[in-house]
Protein backbone atom coordinates (compact mmCIF):
# COMPACT_ATOMS: atom_id res chain seq x y z
CA UNK A 1 0.00 0.00 0.00
CA UNK A 2 0.80 3.55 -1.16
CA UNK A 3 0.22 6.41 1.33
CA UNK A 4 0.31 9.89 1.28
CA UNK A 5 -0.17 12.65 3.76
CA UNK A 6 -1.08 16.02 2.57
CA UNK A 7 -0.33 18.70 5.32
CA UNK A 8 -0.25 22.59 5.39
CA UNK A 9 -1.58 25.60 6.66
CA UNK A 10 -5.71 25.54 6.25
CA UNK A 11 -6.97 26.85 3.38
CA UNK A 12 -3.82 26.29 1.35
CA UNK A 13 -5.59 23.78 -0.72
CA UNK A 14 -4.71 20.44 1.15
CA UNK A 15 -8.63 19.11 0.71
CA UNK A 16 -8.88 19.79 -3.29
CA UNK A 17 -5.06 18.45 -3.88
CA UNK A 18 -6.42 15.33 -2.43
CA UNK A 19 -9.56 14.58 -4.19
CA UNK A 20 -7.55 15.58 -7.35
CA UNK A 21 -5.01 13.09 -6.32
CA UNK A 22 -7.38 10.22 -5.47
CA UNK A 23 -9.01 10.55 -8.45
CA UNK A 24 -6.03 10.70 -10.41
CA UNK A 25 -4.39 7.29 -8.51
CA UNK A 26 -7.93 5.52 -8.88
CA UNK A 27 -6.64 5.31 -12.49
CA UNK A 28 -3.94 3.33 -10.93
CA UNK A 29 -6.05 1.16 -8.62
CA UNK A 30 -8.32 1.08 -5.63
CA UNK A 31 -7.85 4.42 -3.66
CA UNK A 32 -8.93 5.76 -0.33
CA UNK A 33 -9.61 9.14 0.12
CA UNK A 34 -9.72 9.39 3.89
CA UNK A 35 -9.97 13.63 4.89
CA UNK A 36 -9.03 13.52 8.64
CA UNK A 37 -9.71 17.73 8.76
CA UNK A 38 -12.42 18.40 11.51
CA UNK A 39 -13.87 21.16 9.69
CA UNK A 40 -13.83 18.73 6.33
CA UNK A 41 -15.10 19.95 3.37
CA UNK A 42 -13.76 16.93 0.76
CA UNK A 43 -17.71 15.88 0.09
CA UNK A 44 -17.82 19.94 -1.51
CA UNK A 45 -14.91 19.87 -3.29
CA UNK A 46 -16.12 17.06 -4.94
CA UNK A 47 -20.07 17.86 -5.17
CA UNK A 48 -21.23 14.73 -3.34
CA UNK A 49 -24.92 15.80 -2.12
CA UNK A 50 -24.81 15.59 2.07
CA UNK A 51 -24.95 12.37 3.50
CA UNK A 52 -25.09 10.51 6.61
CA UNK A 53 -22.62 8.27 5.20
CA UNK A 54 -19.11 9.47 6.40
CA UNK A 55 -17.88 6.61 3.52
CA UNK A 56 -18.95 7.26 -0.35
CA UNK A 57 -18.37 5.04 -2.69
CA UNK A 58 -17.38 7.67 -5.75
CA UNK A 59 -16.44 5.13 -8.37
CA UNK A 60 -15.60 1.46 -8.85
CA UNK A 61 -12.36 2.32 -7.64
CA UNK A 62 -12.38 4.83 -5.02
CA UNK A 63 -13.55 5.96 -1.82
CA UNK A 64 -13.77 8.90 -0.28
CA UNK A 65 -14.55 9.41 3.52
CA UNK A 66 -14.95 12.29 5.57
CA UNK A 67 -13.63 10.76 9.29
CA UNK A 68 -16.77 11.69 11.94
CA UNK A 69 -15.04 12.39 15.29
CA UNK A 70 -17.80 11.37 17.08
CA UNK A 71 -18.28 7.87 15.54
CA UNK A 72 -14.90 7.43 16.15
CA UNK A 73 -15.01 8.84 19.51
CA UNK A 74 -17.59 6.82 20.02
CA UNK A 75 -15.79 3.99 18.79
CA UNK A 76 -12.67 3.52 20.44
CA UNK A 77 -13.88 5.19 23.78
CA UNK A 78 -16.93 2.81 24.59
CA UNK A 79 -15.04 -0.49 24.89
CA UNK A 80 -12.56 1.70 27.41
CA UNK A 81 -15.64 3.39 29.20
CA UNK A 82 -17.67 -0.22 29.92
CA UNK A 83 -13.89 -1.34 31.17
CA UNK A 84 -13.60 1.67 33.89
CA UNK A 85 -16.83 1.09 34.75
CA UNK A 86 -15.92 -2.95 35.21
CA UNK A 87 -12.99 -1.87 36.97
CA UNK A 88 -13.77 1.27 39.20
CA UNK A 89 -17.19 0.19 41.22
CA UNK A 90 -17.36 3.97 41.96
CA UNK A 91 -17.80 5.01 38.43
CA UNK A 92 -21.11 2.63 38.00
CA UNK A 93 -23.56 5.06 38.93
CA UNK A 94 -22.45 7.35 36.49
CA UNK A 95 -23.55 5.44 33.65
CA UNK A 96 -21.65 4.88 30.53
CA UNK A 97 -22.41 8.15 28.55
CA UNK A 98 -20.96 10.10 31.65
CA UNK A 99 -17.93 8.25 31.94
CA UNK A 100 -17.41 8.65 28.02
CA UNK A 101 -17.88 12.62 28.18
CA UNK A 102 -15.41 12.38 31.29
CA UNK A 103 -12.88 10.77 28.86
CA UNK A 104 -13.66 12.84 25.26
CA UNK A 105 -12.75 16.27 27.84
CA UNK A 106 -9.57 14.07 28.90
CA UNK A 107 -6.66 16.10 28.41
CA UNK A 108 -5.41 14.43 24.97
CA UNK A 109 -8.09 12.77 23.89
CA UNK A 110 -7.79 14.07 20.46
CA UNK A 111 -4.65 13.34 19.30
CA UNK A 112 -5.41 9.15 20.63
CA UNK A 113 -7.79 9.16 18.57
CA UNK A 114 -6.29 10.11 15.49
CA UNK A 115 -3.55 7.46 16.33
CA UNK A 116 -6.48 5.18 16.41
CA UNK A 117 -7.89 6.32 13.65
CA UNK A 118 -4.68 5.78 11.77
CA UNK A 119 -4.13 2.65 13.26
CA UNK A 120 -7.32 1.36 11.95
CA UNK A 121 -6.73 2.24 8.17
CA UNK A 122 -3.73 0.29 8.26
CA UNK A 123 -5.27 -2.79 9.67
CA UNK A 124 -8.18 -2.26 6.98
CA UNK A 125 -7.16 -0.87 4.34
CA UNK A 126 -6.87 -3.23 1.27
CA UNK A 127 -6.23 -0.24 -0.96
CA UNK A 128 -3.53 -0.03 -3.30
CA UNK A 129 -3.15 3.63 -2.06
CA UNK A 130 -4.31 5.61 0.93
CA UNK A 131 -4.69 9.83 0.55
CA UNK A 132 -4.37 11.28 3.88
CA UNK A 133 -5.98 15.12 4.26
CA UNK A 134 -4.67 16.07 7.43
CA UNK A 135 -6.06 18.80 9.48
CA UNK A 136 -4.09 21.99 9.85
CA UNK A 137 -0.70 22.39 10.79
CA UNK A 138 -0.55 22.68 14.43
CA UNK A 139 -2.86 19.47 15.35
CA UNK A 140 -1.72 17.53 12.58
CA UNK A 141 2.19 18.16 13.94
CA UNK A 142 1.04 16.75 17.04
CA UNK A 143 -0.35 13.76 15.52
CA UNK A 144 2.52 13.19 13.87
CA UNK A 145 4.93 13.71 16.78
CA UNK A 146 2.88 11.43 19.19
CA UNK A 147 3.58 7.97 18.30
CA UNK A 148 7.92 8.81 18.35
CA UNK A 149 7.17 10.83 21.74
CA UNK A 150 4.76 7.77 23.22
CA UNK A 151 7.01 4.91 22.38
CA UNK A 152 9.74 6.48 24.26
CA UNK A 153 7.74 6.38 27.14
CA UNK A 154 6.00 3.04 26.51
CA UNK A 155 9.56 1.78 26.36
CA UNK A 156 10.46 3.57 30.11
CA UNK A 157 7.06 1.95 31.32
CA UNK A 158 7.70 -1.26 29.97
CA UNK A 159 11.22 -1.16 32.01
CA UNK A 160 9.25 0.28 34.97
CA UNK A 161 6.86 -2.82 34.72
CA UNK A 162 9.22 -5.28 34.33
CA UNK A 163 10.97 -4.63 37.55
CA UNK A 164 7.23 -4.60 39.52
CA UNK A 165 6.39 -7.85 37.92
CA UNK A 166 10.05 -9.10 38.73
CA UNK A 167 9.08 -8.18 43.03
CA UNK A 168 5.91 -9.65 42.72
CA UNK A 169 7.02 -12.69 40.98
CA UNK A 170 9.60 -12.84 43.91
CA UNK A 171 7.00 -12.43 46.56
CA UNK A 172 4.90 -14.92 45.10
CA UNK A 173 7.75 -17.17 45.14
CA UNK A 174 8.31 -16.83 49.01
CA UNK A 175 4.84 -17.04 49.74
CA UNK A 176 4.71 -19.85 47.67
CA UNK A 177 1.74 -18.49 46.00
CA UNK A 178 0.68 -17.78 42.58
CA UNK A 179 2.54 -14.94 40.65
CA UNK A 180 -1.05 -12.35 39.72
CA UNK A 181 -1.80 -11.53 35.87
CA UNK A 182 -0.86 -8.01 34.83
CA UNK A 183 -3.28 -6.69 32.56
CA UNK A 184 -1.33 -3.54 32.20
CA UNK A 185 1.93 -5.27 30.44
CA UNK A 186 -0.40 -7.06 28.05
CA UNK A 187 -1.90 -3.37 27.35
CA UNK A 188 2.03 -1.47 26.92
CA UNK A 189 3.65 -4.58 25.30
CA UNK A 190 0.30 -4.56 22.63
CA UNK A 191 0.27 -0.58 22.66
CA UNK A 192 3.75 -0.46 21.84
CA UNK A 193 3.51 -3.08 18.90
CA UNK A 194 0.83 -0.29 17.63
CA UNK A 195 3.03 2.85 17.67
CA UNK A 196 5.75 1.04 15.64
CA UNK A 197 3.46 -0.21 13.08
CA UNK A 198 2.56 3.66 13.02
CA UNK A 199 6.31 4.74 12.86
CA UNK A 200 7.15 2.26 10.44
CA UNK A 201 4.28 3.64 7.99
CA UNK A 202 5.29 7.09 8.64
CA UNK A 203 9.41 6.06 7.93
CA UNK A 204 8.43 3.67 5.67
CA UNK A 205 9.48 4.73 1.65
CA UNK A 206 5.64 3.66 0.29
CA UNK A 207 4.29 7.11 2.27
CA UNK A 208 4.77 10.12 0.67
CA UNK A 209 4.45 13.67 2.49
CA UNK A 210 3.03 16.49 0.35
CA UNK A 211 3.62 20.32 2.01
CA UNK A 212 1.14 22.23 0.68
CA UNK A 213 1.60 25.87 0.55
CA UNK A 214 0.79 28.91 -1.22
CA UNK A 215 2.74 32.39 -2.12
CA UNK A 216 1.35 34.02 1.63
CA UNK A 217 4.08 34.55 4.56
CA UNK A 218 2.35 32.46 6.73
CA UNK A 219 1.53 29.32 5.03
CA UNK A 220 5.05 29.14 3.72
CA UNK A 221 6.56 29.96 7.50
CA UNK A 222 4.50 26.86 8.73
CA UNK A 223 5.06 24.79 5.89
CA UNK A 224 9.17 25.38 7.21
CA UNK A 225 7.44 24.33 10.58
CA UNK A 226 6.47 21.08 9.13
CA UNK A 227 9.15 20.41 7.68
CA UNK A 228 11.41 20.81 10.44
CA UNK A 229 9.63 18.64 12.35
CA UNK A 230 9.37 15.63 9.55
CA UNK A 231 13.02 15.28 9.94
CA UNK A 232 12.75 14.26 13.74
CA UNK A 233 10.77 11.36 12.25
CA UNK A 234 13.53 10.26 9.82
CA UNK A 235 13.59 7.45 7.67
CA UNK A 236 12.84 6.86 3.95
CA UNK A 237 9.72 8.26 3.92
CA UNK A 238 9.68 11.06 0.47
CA UNK A 239 9.12 14.74 1.27
CA UNK A 240 7.62 16.50 -1.92
CA UNK A 241 6.65 20.36 -1.24
CA UNK A 242 3.76 21.91 -3.64
CA UNK A 243 3.20 25.16 -3.87
CA UNK A 244 0.00 25.74 -4.35
CA UNK A 245 -1.47 29.00 -6.44
CA UNK A 246 1.64 30.13 -7.22
CA UNK A 247 2.04 33.12 -9.71
CA UNK A 248 5.67 34.24 -9.27
CA UNK A 249 7.41 30.56 -8.98
CA UNK A 250 10.86 32.59 -8.71
CA UNK A 251 10.32 33.48 -5.33
CA UNK A 252 8.77 30.64 -3.76
CA UNK A 253 11.65 28.59 -4.93
CA UNK A 254 14.11 30.97 -3.23
CA UNK A 255 11.93 30.77 -0.11
CA UNK A 256 12.73 26.90 0.47
CA UNK A 257 15.96 26.91 -1.37
CA UNK A 258 17.37 26.06 2.34
CA UNK A 259 15.43 22.32 1.78
CA UNK A 260 17.68 21.36 -1.27
CA UNK A 261 16.71 17.82 -0.76
CA UNK A 262 13.34 18.04 -1.45
CA UNK A 263 11.69 18.34 -4.56
CA UNK A 264 9.48 21.66 -5.23
CA UNK A 265 6.76 21.62 -7.55
CA UNK A 266 3.94 24.68 -8.75
CA UNK A 267 0.83 24.43 -9.67
CA UNK A 268 -0.69 27.96 -10.99
CA UNK A 269 -3.47 29.37 -10.15
CA UNK A 270 -6.66 27.83 -11.80
CA UNK A 271 -9.83 29.83 -12.79
CA UNK A 272 -12.51 29.28 -11.67
CA UNK A 273 -11.15 26.68 -8.54
CA UNK A 274 -11.50 23.33 -9.68
CA UNK A 275 -14.72 22.11 -7.75
CA UNK A 276 -16.14 18.43 -9.07
CA UNK A 277 -14.91 15.44 -10.45
CA UNK A 278 -14.20 16.77 -14.00
CA UNK A 279 -12.46 20.02 -12.52
CA UNK A 280 -10.33 18.39 -10.16
CA UNK A 281 -9.10 15.71 -13.23
CA UNK A 282 -7.95 18.50 -15.12
CA UNK A 283 -5.73 19.78 -12.55
CA UNK A 284 -2.06 20.57 -14.28
CA UNK A 285 1.03 19.07 -13.15
CA UNK A 286 -0.63 16.26 -10.51
CA UNK A 287 1.16 13.39 -12.77
CA UNK A 288 4.24 15.19 -12.92
CA UNK A 289 4.61 15.25 -9.48
CA UNK A 290 3.47 11.41 -8.96
CA UNK A 291 6.21 10.51 -11.50
CA UNK A 292 9.06 12.43 -9.53
CA UNK B 1 13.70 -22.17 67.39
CA UNK B 2 15.08 -22.09 64.17
CA UNK B 3 12.22 -22.65 62.31
CA UNK B 4 10.48 -20.01 64.50
CA UNK B 5 13.42 -17.57 63.81
CA UNK B 6 13.90 -18.46 60.15
CA UNK B 7 10.13 -17.53 59.36
CA UNK B 8 10.68 -14.38 61.44
CA UNK B 9 13.46 -13.32 58.97
CA UNK B 10 11.52 -14.41 56.20
CA UNK B 11 8.18 -12.42 56.91
CA UNK B 12 10.69 -9.53 57.48
CA UNK B 13 12.07 -9.99 53.99
CA UNK B 14 9.12 -10.66 52.24
CA UNK B 15 7.50 -7.18 54.15
CA UNK B 16 10.43 -5.02 52.88
CA UNK B 17 9.77 -6.56 49.39
CA UNK B 18 6.40 -5.75 49.78
CA UNK B 19 7.36 -1.88 50.59
CA UNK B 20 9.59 -1.74 47.73
CA UNK B 21 6.86 -2.99 45.29
CA UNK B 22 4.41 -0.51 46.62
CA UNK B 23 6.96 2.37 46.39
CA UNK B 24 7.32 1.23 42.54
CA UNK B 25 3.69 0.59 41.83
CA UNK B 26 3.33 4.51 43.56
CA UNK B 27 5.85 5.93 41.04
CA UNK B 28 4.11 3.93 37.98
CA UNK B 29 0.84 5.08 38.61
CA UNK B 30 2.05 8.85 39.43
CA UNK B 31 3.75 8.46 35.83
CA UNK B 32 0.77 7.10 34.21
CA UNK B 33 -1.81 9.19 35.47
CA UNK B 34 -0.01 11.91 35.77
CA UNK B 35 -1.00 14.35 32.42
CA UNK B 36 -4.68 13.23 34.08
CA UNK B 37 -3.52 15.06 36.92
CA UNK B 38 -2.33 17.89 35.32
CA UNK B 39 1.25 17.20 35.20
CA UNK B 40 2.31 16.06 32.26
CA UNK B 41 4.71 13.54 31.70
CA UNK B 42 4.03 10.75 30.06
CA UNK B 43 2.27 11.03 26.55
CA UNK B 44 -1.84 11.44 27.29
CA UNK B 45 -2.08 8.34 24.79
CA UNK B 46 -0.54 6.24 27.21
CA UNK B 47 -2.52 6.76 30.38
CA UNK B 48 -5.56 6.84 28.30
CA UNK B 49 -4.71 3.37 26.89
CA UNK B 50 -3.30 2.23 30.36
CA UNK B 51 -6.49 3.60 32.54
CA UNK B 52 -8.78 0.56 32.61
CA UNK B 53 -6.77 -1.46 34.03
CA UNK B 54 -4.69 0.74 36.64
CA UNK B 55 -7.38 0.53 39.55
CA UNK B 56 -4.95 -1.36 42.17
CA UNK B 57 -2.28 2.07 41.49
CA UNK B 58 -4.87 4.47 41.90
CA UNK B 59 -6.05 2.75 45.29
CA UNK B 60 -2.25 2.72 46.02
CA UNK B 61 -2.28 6.11 45.49
CA UNK B 62 -4.99 7.16 47.35
CA UNK B 63 -3.93 5.07 50.24
CA UNK B 64 -0.93 7.50 49.96
CA UNK B 65 -2.46 10.14 50.09
CA UNK B 66 -3.78 9.73 53.17
CA UNK B 67 -1.15 8.65 54.81
CA UNK B 68 0.72 11.81 53.78
CA UNK B 69 -0.01 13.46 57.12
CA UNK B 70 1.81 10.52 58.98
CA UNK B 71 5.28 10.53 56.45
CA UNK B 72 7.11 10.20 60.61
CA UNK B 73 4.80 7.52 61.39
CA UNK B 74 5.19 5.41 57.93
CA UNK B 75 8.72 5.20 58.15
CA UNK B 76 9.33 4.37 61.84
CA UNK B 77 7.04 1.93 60.89
CA UNK B 78 8.99 0.61 58.05
CA UNK B 79 11.91 0.17 59.82
CA UNK B 80 10.15 -1.56 63.50
CA UNK B 81 11.15 1.98 65.62
CA UNK B 82 9.18 3.59 68.09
Amino acid sequence: MKSYLLLGKGGVGKTTLSAALGLALSQQGNTRVLSLDPAHNLFDILTLPPSQNPRVQLTETLIVEEVDLEQAFQKHFSEMAKALQREYRYLQPLGLDRILNLLKEAPGSEEFIYLQILLDTLRESSHAFMVYDFPPTGLALRILSLPIRSRHWAERLLGLRKEILELRETIARIRKTPAPEDPVIHELITYHQELERLIDWLRSEDTEMWIVAQEDPFSIAEARDILIALRSIGGQSRKKIIANRVVDEGTIREVFRDFPEIPLFVIPPLTPPPIGQEALQRVPGLSEILEA
Amino acid sequence: MLNFLRQFFRDRSVDYLVDELRLREEIFGLLVLSPLLGYPLVTSDLSLRLLPYLSEELQILIDRIQRLEDQFGETLGRFDLG
